[in-house]
């Protein structure tokens, strides 16, 4: 007997073989099926049962293009944007007591956007994305918080519109300046109101100018 | 009363269990740290090693498969080295003499190790070929798979000339810091489970998951495979 081979069972031979065989398959259709309903839909988005969407796997597999992933995740050469999508944007907005608004960019997959905000006062805040086809109203969450300010740099993990949304919680007015540096093709503010024809909360999109960036020389 | 012993280290690798489950690869931030890195890093290098070994759930999986049946300290030993040195030699051949594998038909292969070593120590190949492939062997050529692993993970990120040597050893060095950690964790378990004697009862049922596991990190690669080539 080898070190490493187990003991000899007393079983007969075709007893062990029939034991072999059944714990084999069992082993092979315990993974398949763990493999199509858990991992496929976690890992790489695949739901060909639904068990994904069931239990919510599919978020985690969404959840997973985090920014910090991204920043790190090299796009692919092909994805990287044309030169003449580089654009520079700096922006004021006032905000006051109570007021939450958008302030998002159109980016590539694979598009790079270096960016720094501040705030005259604490600002409730969240970084998101919205990915194409991902359907209305459904958004990746990138950073969730609360500060003044906000700097980093970002690369999208998936074609979409990217941006923040902050929520002024205190009583006074403020005021917040976003600086930006991108691949992005246009940039929207989005900001809701209450309309007194139509008796219903509406959303205004406002579409803003954006600069290619001067030559240095 | 044996069972809620058996209980408590049931709970215990169940606590362990997310830290082993939660990342394979090289986590983010280490990314991140690994494409900035210039010159000798041996500090970082040889954690992230450790921390490769001791998160690695394929690597884990296989340890246990080859310690399951090994008794005396004198077997551990050799199987370990045989191991070691398998993957030892691809590590350094894979990132320093620029082979590269596809990270998930490799990784599918690890899987496949686990598959093997827990059909081994079912009794699988005597039954099926009527004699047992020397595991001595198997545990080496094993190695050098999980070997080609370790540096297909390196060789994701372009690690500066300056110091690759002395990077790369350092990390493998780390490697086996972190797998004498987790083979020490191992053996604590497998040699108080010994003690019980429901040990050769669930050893045929144990080892059968462990195939389950191995087929899953199969599926699992190939599928990404699949869908990377797409």
């Amino acid at each position: 007997m080898t070190p490493a081979s187990p003991p000899d069972s007393a079983g007969s031979g075709r007893h062990e073989r029939r034991r072999l065989a059944i714990a084999t398959v069992i082993a092979l259709m315990v993974a398949a099926f763990l493999l199509l309903a858990a991992v496929l839909p976690a890992e790489y988005g695949v739901d060909p049962l639904g068990t994904g969407k069931a239990l919510g796997l599919l978020d985690l597999y969404r959840g997973a293009a985090d920014p910090n992933g991204a920043t790190t995740t090299q796009a692919p050469a092909a994805a990287v944007p044309p030169m003449t999508m580089f654009k520079v944007d700096s922006v004021v907005f006032k905000l006051r007591s109570s007021e939450g608004f958008e302030y998002k960019y159109r980016i590539e997959k694979g598009g790079g956007l270096v960016y720094a905000w501040k705030a005259t006062r604490p600002v409730k805040y969240e970084f998101h994305g919205e990915p194409d086809g991902a359907g209305l109203g459904v958004a990746v969450s990138y950073e969730k918080s609360e500060g003044s300010r906000g700097s980093g740099s970002f690369v999208a993990p998936s074609s979409g519109i990217h941006g923040w949304y902050w929520e002024n919680t205190t009583d006074d007015e403020m005021t917040i300046t976003l600086t930006s540096s991108g691949f992005y093709s246009w940039a929207d503010e989005f900001r809701s109101r209450f309309d007194p024809v139509k008796h219903k909360g509406v959303v205004d999109r406002i579409r803003h100018e954006l600069s290619e960036p001067t030559d240095p020389r | 009363m044996p069972f809620s012993r058996v209980g408590r280290v049931a709970f215990a690798i169940l606590l362990l269990w997310p830290h082993a489950a939660a990342a394979h690869g090289v986590a983010r931030g280490d990314a991140r740290f690994l494409q900035s890195l210039q010159g000798v890093a041996i500090g970082p290098l040889m954690y992230l090693g450790a921390k490769h070994m001791v998160t690695g759930y394929d690597h884990l999986l296989f340890l246990v498969g080859v310690l399951f049946f090994l008794y005396r300290l004198r077997d551990v030993l050799l199987y370990v080295s045989l191991f070691t040195i398998g993957h030892s030699v691809t590590l350094l051949a894979g990132v320093l003499g620029g082979f590269h594998a596809n990270a998930f038909v490799v990784d599918a292969i690890i899987g496949l190790s686990v598959v093997y070593k827990a059909f081994e120590n079912m009794g699988g190949f005597r039954w099926l070929l009527g004699w047992q492939p020397d595991t001595r062997a198997a545990v080496l050529i094993f190695g050098l798979c999980h070997g080609f692993g370790l540096a297909t993970k390196l060789q994701e990120f372009t690690l500066p000339k300056t110091g690759l040597v002395a990077n790369i050893v350092s990390f493998n060095v780390g490697v086996e810091i972190g797998q004498l950690l987790a083979l020490t964790a191992v053996l604590i378990a497998l040699t108080y489970w010994r003690t019980r004697p429901g040990f050769l009862r669930h050893a045929f049922v144990t080892n059968a998951a462990l195939m389950t596991g191995g087929f899953l990190l199969v599926g699992y690669q190939v599928t990404g495979y699949w869908l990377s080539a797409r």
